[in-house]
């Protein structure tokens, strides 16, 4: 009774700014929706088309081709970041730990988180400069090496394109699952660690049975951001490539806004983008209800 | 005796993390150097090699040429801004679903997480259609308001999330004594979360100043481009394939703000970023 006395007369605080959030947000979400059934060049008279926009993009192989480009970046961009920074983070507890100190970590974290800092238009450059094929720093290296054999136009071939948007995703968001899974290490009591390795646990085994199932909420968490992440992921494929050469490295963003601002309709391009929203919003969707089924069954388990 | 092998390993494991996060900031390390050396000297020497002597005038051109000083202050006005507006809106939201226990919470989160996590692209062209119609197109005022409405929904997951930790005994006993919900606000809760304020204010002011999309469609005029947008046309526009000194000193120039807030406040920046994952 009391409680429910003092929780009243917070709406207040609540609804205004919840209804700029929504009214806002929603607004200008429908209003995409409601373009994406039109024919329209942007300006001047728009025709009503129903769904024929999304007809059109279906039909588009370049449509798919993104797509397919998106399902690969889902690795680069979420399953190895999540694996090396789990791996790394649990290195870094196990060996920071003592006689190292803090010092070592921060240096680690700060190797590895940088790259979340650095405005992505200029690692972009740097990464540009980098794979330059006359004079840049790979080609250089590989001919010091003595591996000029294998020096490349990185960026102007498709196959090769495609990995270096690759390796750029992968140096980008390591650096975001190994503050997150260090952390998370850092809820862990030492002693039970010390324990183990007392009786002979390796390095493997303890990350087998003790501290990768202790970081499953991170794992989760961590998987899911980046995952949905790779699906949207936009400015490293636009500072890198553009989504070039002859299209090999297109995301459905860099695909979609190409479209608004390159095509003929922005019809096609609000399609593209009002689709993009809603096989996030699916996965999310999805995502949310194993979860709770998963809860239930281990309560209903009990 | 397995006591011995064993920090032996250790300190194998230690190395190799600190090799890989060295290789991790190459990139970084390379711009660096490339930025202070002369032209002469930048395509003579190696990537890692230091510079001979160091070559400001790489920086000089900025502040005369593409008039950088006033990207910086553009990007300063944007950046905090839109994180005034986003803490605005988002504190008492989060005050209300936490400290107040208000049933709309779950409905609240949720929305939350979804906002920031759907793509910004989908709402990106009518907010450029709603800036043509207002007459606002290439205004930085204008940019501010969309930036600071999506960057409140993640503050609102984040303050909600660590605000729910504040017992509620606490607000209690401060209406108690006769202070209103307005006040336990201000001088119970605020002071409180301070530190999560902060953190929430430094992730969002390194996200705006990062910033490409929204700004990229906006700002169509160079007199009001942010600094890393104007610095990235270095490489494509008006300096087309500009010489690497210059790609370098340019690079740095535009990451310093960031970084600096990152070398100042790594722990409450990481603090930060874990809260939200938890």
């Amino acid at each position: 009774m009391s409680t429910s006395q003092r929780t009243r007369g917070y709406g207040w605080f609540l609804y205004p700014g919840l209804s700029v959030l929504v009214v806002f947000f929603f607004g200008m979400f429908s209003w995409n929706v409601g373009i994406s059934l039109l024919k329209w060049p942007g300006y001047g008279p728009a025709k009503w088309v129903g769904f024929d926009n999304f007809r059109i993009i279906f039909e588009n192989k370049d449509f798919w081709e993104s797509w397919s480009h998106a399902a690969w970046y889902v690795v680069p961009f979420s399953l190895l970041p999540t694996i090396i920074g789990l791996v790394l983070a649990v290195a870094s507890y196990d060996a920071f730990i003592g006689r190292f100190g803090p010092a070592l970590v921060s240096v680690a974290r700060t190797g590895f988180f940088l790259p979340q800092i650095v405005p992505i238009a200029v690692s972009g450059m740097i990464w540009m400069w980098m794979l330059n094929g006359s004079g840049g720093a790979l080609n250089s290296l590989l001919e010091a090496v003595g591996l000029g054999s294998l020096q490349q136009e990185w960026l102007r071939e498709p196959d090769t394109a495609l990995i270096a948007v690759s390796v750029f995703m992968l140096w980008l968001q390591t650096g975001f699952a190994y503050v997150v899974f260090l952390s998370g290490l850092s809820r862990l009591d030492p002693s039970i660690l010390e324990a183990s390795q007392l009786d002979g646990a390796n390095w493997a085994q303890r990350l087998r049975w003790i501290t990768g199932p202790s970081l499953r909420p991170e794992t989760f968490v961590v998987l899911l951001f980046l995952t949905i992440g790779a699906l949207k992921v936009f400015a490293p494929v636009f500072y890198l490539t553009g989504g070039g050469p002859y299209g090999s490295t297109t995301s459905p963003a860099t695909f979609a806004i190409d479209s608004f601002f390159g095509g003929a309709s922005v019809g096609i391009g609000s399609a593209l983008v009002t689709t993009l929203a809603l096989i996030i919003g699916a996965v999310l969707g999805i995502t949310f209800l194993i979860v709770k089924l998963r809860a239930r069954a281990v309560s209903s388990d009990e | 005796m397995s006591k011995t092998s064993y920090s032996w390993s250790r300190s194998v494991v230690a190395r190799l993390v600190i090799v890989i996060a060295v290789i991790w900031l190459l990139p970084v390390i390379m711009v660096v150097l490339a930025s202070l050396k002369s032209s002469q000297d930048f395509s003579t020497s190696g990537f890692l090699d230091l510079p001979t002597e160091i070559a400001w005038k790489n920086f000089e051109m900025f502040f005369g040429g593409i008039n950088i000083g006033q990207k910086i202050l553009n990007s300063f006005t944007i950046s905090l801004g839109a994180v005034f507006i986003s803490l605005v809106v988002a504190f008492p939201v989060a005050y209300a679903v936490s400290v107040g226990k208000h049933r709309l919470r779950p409905v609240v989160i949720t929305l939350s997480v979804l906002i920031f996590l759907l793509p910004v692209e989908s709402v990106a062209f009518p907010i450029y259609l709603l800036s043509k119609i207002t007459g606002q197109y290439g205004s930085i005022g204008f940019l501010i308001m969309p930036l600071g409405i999506i960057g409140s929904a993640f503050a609102v997951f984040l303050l909600a999330n660590v605000m729910n930790h504040i017992p509620s005994s606490l607000a209690e006993a401060a209406e108690i004594d006769g202070a209103n919900k307005w006040q336990v606000m201000w001088k119970v809760v605020l002071p409180l979360m301070t530190p999560t304020v902060l953190t929430v204010a430094l992730l969002l002011f390194v996200n705006n100043w990062n910033e490409y999309l929204l700004t990229l469609l906006l700002l169509p005029d160079s007199e009001s481009q942010t600094v890393p947008l104007a610095i990235s046309m270095v490489n494509y526009g008006q300096f087309g394939g500009a010489p690497g000194e210059l790609i370098a000193a340019a690079s740095v120039l535009a990451a310093l703000p960031s970084l600096l807030v990152f070398l100042f406040f790594q722990r409450t920046l990481v603090r930060g970023i874990t809260a939200g994952t938890q």
